[in-house]
């Protein structure tokens, strides 16, 4: 099993390094941060300085040897538009975004996992069909304008929920996080449901077939032959089965909510990486842009990494077939 | 020796009306009425769409036309050019009708097109790489693999960020995003065709790759596509709308229902519901009833769960 | 193939007493698209404690139904809907789920055809065989163990520790059906029902597991239905034979007099049809036609289209009649009657 883990990891450190090299030279390829940043009334020789503090004017492949060096070193690079390190900004607004990202994910799984199971076993109740219609709308529900929507009934028409930003935090293991407070879940709420939506969707959708397939294997018949409770047939032989496709759906789907919360950071003015990597596009600030994306895409790895290992574990079939190798 | 048509009625076997794989087809999926329902609004969407300039009240575009005294009228109130504004109207004064029926049009030309272009181009990698196999197979899905591990959004995301902005880095940006779901599928259903001996047959013949390909095996690999097809051309449209509301899609002079309902973000707080509400409405109507059909073809199309 | 020596007396002596179970006039239907599909139409037996009975038909002809009918086990769009199952004295087609849901395991236990499939891939070994105990025992852990490795050793199971410990598919298919039996005779049922286990395993398997399958019922008085469409494996192995054919039971009767003078023309096709090295050379018999669609059966005997000795009488549906003892056969001009 660790030829597996090496193998998987080598694997995933050449995707990091591909994946930084393109984002790299794509986003210095594009756009002219300097002339945003310099004030009208920079002399030449000021403007030169400036450009060559910030190092642009260096070859290209310069520019990425240099950046990889630091990278290593933990420096991304820093801010133009803030005179901060990149990585900090982000790591700042980290929390935020996964605090957000972790509730949905639990949102999805205690919601979707048994709407999709019950509709699995009784497919053809009024329930199930509501259950499976109300899935197409949510995943075909565009994320933003419900998540505005929202604001505008709860916060603004009704007034229950505030309709921005994010509550009052306290300090869990040296973490902000806002979902211990009241205040903090009353802010919490909107954005978190608004983010779930489309995912639960997914995994009412996904715990459905697998359920209905599982409840047509021969060994729930067995199971049945055998006297076994009903309940029990459910819980145990029909659920850990499905759990396996659900869990590495949801795996790395999680990766998805961290990236979509872009969009809930938007609209609800949720202070996560999301919001900051938009503003930074628009100002071309470009070093805290390819930080975002470097470290969400060693984030996917290594959740992929993590996925895939759980997987092993979750379904003895696979470990016996990477043991034989 | 031949059966007579006595033992053929004995065994219950009634020779009469023959069906095409198209009547199966159709009566399959024309058995939902939701999907029947779902593509009628499509249909009538699309040709709300295509025929915008006609119906629109007002060319919302044309400068000379649009005054700001009309801003942020009420449905239902009276422009100053004299006709109904029965969704009411924007910020800079266009007739939210209007202003929908242009951006309909242009969220389905965008979707629809880059969906196009991405099943043409991942169809033939897909069935390129099922053909040749070996090497040329492992490396094409391999690199499919790590682009379908990352969510869409954040591949679109960088590719904007590369890209910039406009109609046409828009639409490569969603092809890019696009094509290695249509790889994929293709893929899988040409590696099972690809073994059948049908294909041993061409071979046989020595019929030239080209034509085995898309003569013999992509016939066969279409069902599944066209699901993806319709599925994707759904997502395709939503992440376009994304793009836009965030401000990094489509630019203003090619407003599609995304950045519509951007526009109207910020009336939100004081209660001037419609700028945002309608063209959101439309957008949904537009991806759900894609949706629905896209669900209605992949149950008649995949005969495993029948009971 | 080797089989359990048997005088004669004693194989009439087995299977003595009151029946445990008879079933009556059994049908279950499947609606389909297509039509009514008469699955099992009208099946009736009965068995007596410790017998064995053959249920042999070809594939499609309604055997695996009529098991599952038995066991309460038909999924829609099968239903079952008419007859009774008395099993015990209790009819097990109009109890309560709960109550069926006692039986089953415990007073009947079945054999599935495919062990591949039957074991749950993702659960061990000795998870699956305690919830047997379990389910119908109040008894803890440690005893629902014991008596796991009790029953693997006695279907000839080594090492029964180690082999809890495993999931089914690091087993091979004859240690995975054995499996499958040993789970069957845990709960020490009065019957249990075999649908073609050993049609998936290969041929040197397959007569040990028949070997050790007659071994055990002869050990515990356990009464056995064995379903297959191998006339060959129940030859040695039953001591009576229903033949069965389009749903319905075409003929009855002791194993040896069945095969020696069958009365029915499919059963006689069949028997014909199995090739023998006393016949080399010769071109194999076979039974003209094909196995009938079950959707939508003409009126009439089902075995018509393809019998050479049909006639006019055959429009009518054959009744179960008795021309000698001990034997049954829906027929109108049944072969060996001596008449």
């Amino acid at each position: 099993m660790s030829v597996f883990i090496i193998r998987r990891l080598i694997q995933s450190l050449i995707v990091v390094l591909v994946m930084s090299l393109i984002v790299f030279v794509g986003v210095h390829v594009v756009g002219d941060p300097v002339h945003i940043l310099i004030s009208d009334d920079m002399t030449q020789q000021e403007v030169e300085r400036f450009v060559k503090r910030l190092g642009l004017d260096r070859p290209l492949y310069e520019q990425y040897a240099h950046f990889l060096g630091n990278a290593l070193q933990g420096d991304l690079g820093n801010s133009f538009v803030q005179a901060e390190p990149a990585l900090k900004l982000i790591l700042q607004r980290m929390p935020a975004t996964m605090e957000l990202a972790l509730v949905a994910l639990l949102l999805s799984i205690f919601l979707g996992v048994p709407l999709g199971m019950y509709a699995g076993l009784r497919p053809d109740s009024k329930l199930s069909r509501t259950i499976m219609a109300g899935s197409i709308l949510g995943f075909s529900l565009p994320t933003f304008w419900v998540g505005l929507m929202m604001i505008m009934v709860f916060a603004v028409m009704l007034g229950w929920l505030p309709s921005t930003g994010r509550g009052e935090t306290v300090s869990l293991l040296g973490v902000q996080v806002s979902f211990l407070t009241w205040d903090g879940l009353r802010h919490l709420l909107l954005p978190a449901i608004n983010l779930a939506l489309f995912k639960i969707s997914l995994v009412t959708r996904l715990a459905r077939a697998g359920t209905r397939e599982a409840a047509l294997q021969d060994y729930v018949k067995f199971a049945r032959a055998k006297g076994i409770k009903p309940s029990r047939v459910v819980l145990v032989h029909v659920m850990k089965n499905i759990m396996i496709p659900v869990v590495t759906v949801l795996g790395l789907e999680f990766g998805g909510l961290i990236a979509f919360s872009v969009v809930t950071e938007t609209v609800f003015a949720w202070p996560g990486m999301g919001k900051l990597l938009i503003d930074s596009i628009q100002l071309l600030d470009r070093p805290v842009v390819v930080a975002y994306l470097v470290i969400t895409v060693v984030m996917f790895v290594v959740i992929n990494l993590v996925v895939d290992v759980l997987y092993s574990v979750l379904d003895p079939r696979v470990r016996l077939k990477e043991a034989k190798g | 020796m031949s059966v007579s048509s006595e033992q053929l009625e004995s065994l219950g076997l009634v020779p009469g009306t023959v069906e095409t794989p198209f009547h199966r087809f159709a009566a399959a999926f024309f058995a939902s009425r939701l999907a029947v329902g779902a593509l009628a609004v499509l249909v009538l969407l699309i040709l709300a769409g295509l025929a915008a300039s006609w119906l629109a009240p007002q060319n919302p575009y044309d400068l000379a036309k649009v005054t700001v005294v009309d801003a942020r009228l009420a449905p239902g109130e009276r422009g100053s050019a004299g006709f109904v504004m029965w969704l009411g109207s924007d910020g800079a004064g266009r007739d939210m009708l209007s202003a929908m029926l242009y951006g309909l049009r242009i969220s389905l030309g965008v979707g629809v097109i880059s969906g196009l272009i991405a099943f043409a181009i991942g169809m033939t990698i897909g069935l390129a790489a099922a053909y040749l196999g070996g090497r040329a197979d492992a490396f094409i899905m391999r690199a499919v693999d790590i682009q379908l591990s990352f969510p869409a959004i954040l591949v679109a995301l960088i590719l904007v960020a590369i890209l910039g902005r406009g109609v046409d880095k828009v639409v490569i940006a969603l092809i890019l995003v696009q094509w290695a779901y249509y790889a994929r599928t293709v893929r899988g259903s040409a590696m099972v065709e690809r073994h059948k001996e049908y294909i041993e047959a061409a071979h046989c013949l020595a019929l030239p790759a080209w034509r085995i390909v898309f003569r013999h095996l992509l016939p066969n690999c279409l069902a599944p596509m066209i699901v993806v097809g319709t599925l994707q051309t759904a997502h395709a449209i939503s992440l376009e709308a994304t793009l836009s509301f965030l401000g990094v899609g489509l630019p203003q002079t090619e407003p599609s229902l995304g950045l519509l309902i951007a526009n109207g973000f910020e009336y939100m707080l004081s209660g001037k519901y419609w700028i945002s509400f309608f063209p959101g409405l439309v957008l949904l109507a537009t991806i759900m009833t894609i949706n629905l059909v896209g669900d209605q073809l992949r149950d008649v199309l995949n005969p495993r769960l029948e009971r | 193939m080797s089989s359990v020596p048997r005088p004669a007396e004693a194989a009439r002596a087995a299977g003595a007493g009151e029946p445990i179970l008879r079933v009556e006039e059994l049908r279950t239907y499947f609606e389909t698209r297509a039509g009514v599909v008469r699955a099992v139409d009208g099946v009736s037996f009965s068995l007596r404690p410790g017998e064995v009975l053959g249920l042999v038909g070809e594939s499609g002809c309604g055997k695996t139904v009529t098991a599952f009918s038995i066991l309460g086990l038909v999924d829609p769009p099968g239903r079952m809907v008419g007859g009774r199952v008395l099993f015990e004295g209790e009819d097990l087609a109009h109890l309560d789920e709960e109550r069926l849901r006692q039986v089953r395991g415990a007073g009947i236990a079945m054999i599935f055809q495919d062990p591949m499939m039957t074991l749950n891939p993702v659960l061990r070994v000795d998870t699956q065989m305690v919830e047997a105990v379990l389910a119908h025992h109040d008894v803890g852990r440690e005893e629902a163990l014991r008596r796991a490795r009790e029953v693997l050793t006695r279907v000839g199971i080594a090492s029964p520790d180690e082999r809890l410990k495993s999931y089914p598919h690091q087993f091979s298919g004859g240690m995975r059906q054995r499996v499958a039996i040993a789970i069957a005779m845990i709960n020490r049922p009065r019957l249990i029902i075999a649908d073609e286990p050993t049609t998936a395993l290969d041929v040197t398997i397959q007569a040990q597991i028949l070997y050790e399958a007659q071994k055990l019922c002869r050990e515990t008085g356990t009464a056995l239905i064995w379903i297959t469409h191998d006339l060959t494996v129940v030859a040695g192995l039953a001591d009576r034979i229903c033949v069965m054919y389009a749903g319905r039971i075409v003929e009855e009767g002791a194993v040896d007099d069945v095969l020696d003078r069958p009365l029915h023309p499919y059963t006689h096709g069949l028997i014909n049809s199995v090739p023998s090295r006393n016949r080399r050379g010769a071109p194999l018999a076979q039974i003209r036609g094909m196995t009938p669609v079950l959707v939508n059966l003409p009126p009439g005997c089902a075995f018509r289209a393809r019998c050479e000795r049909a006639g006019d009488a055959c429009l009518r549906e054959p009744l179960a009649e008795s021309p000698l003892p001990g034997r049954m056969v829906r027929c109108f001009h049944p072969f060996n009657t001596g008449s």
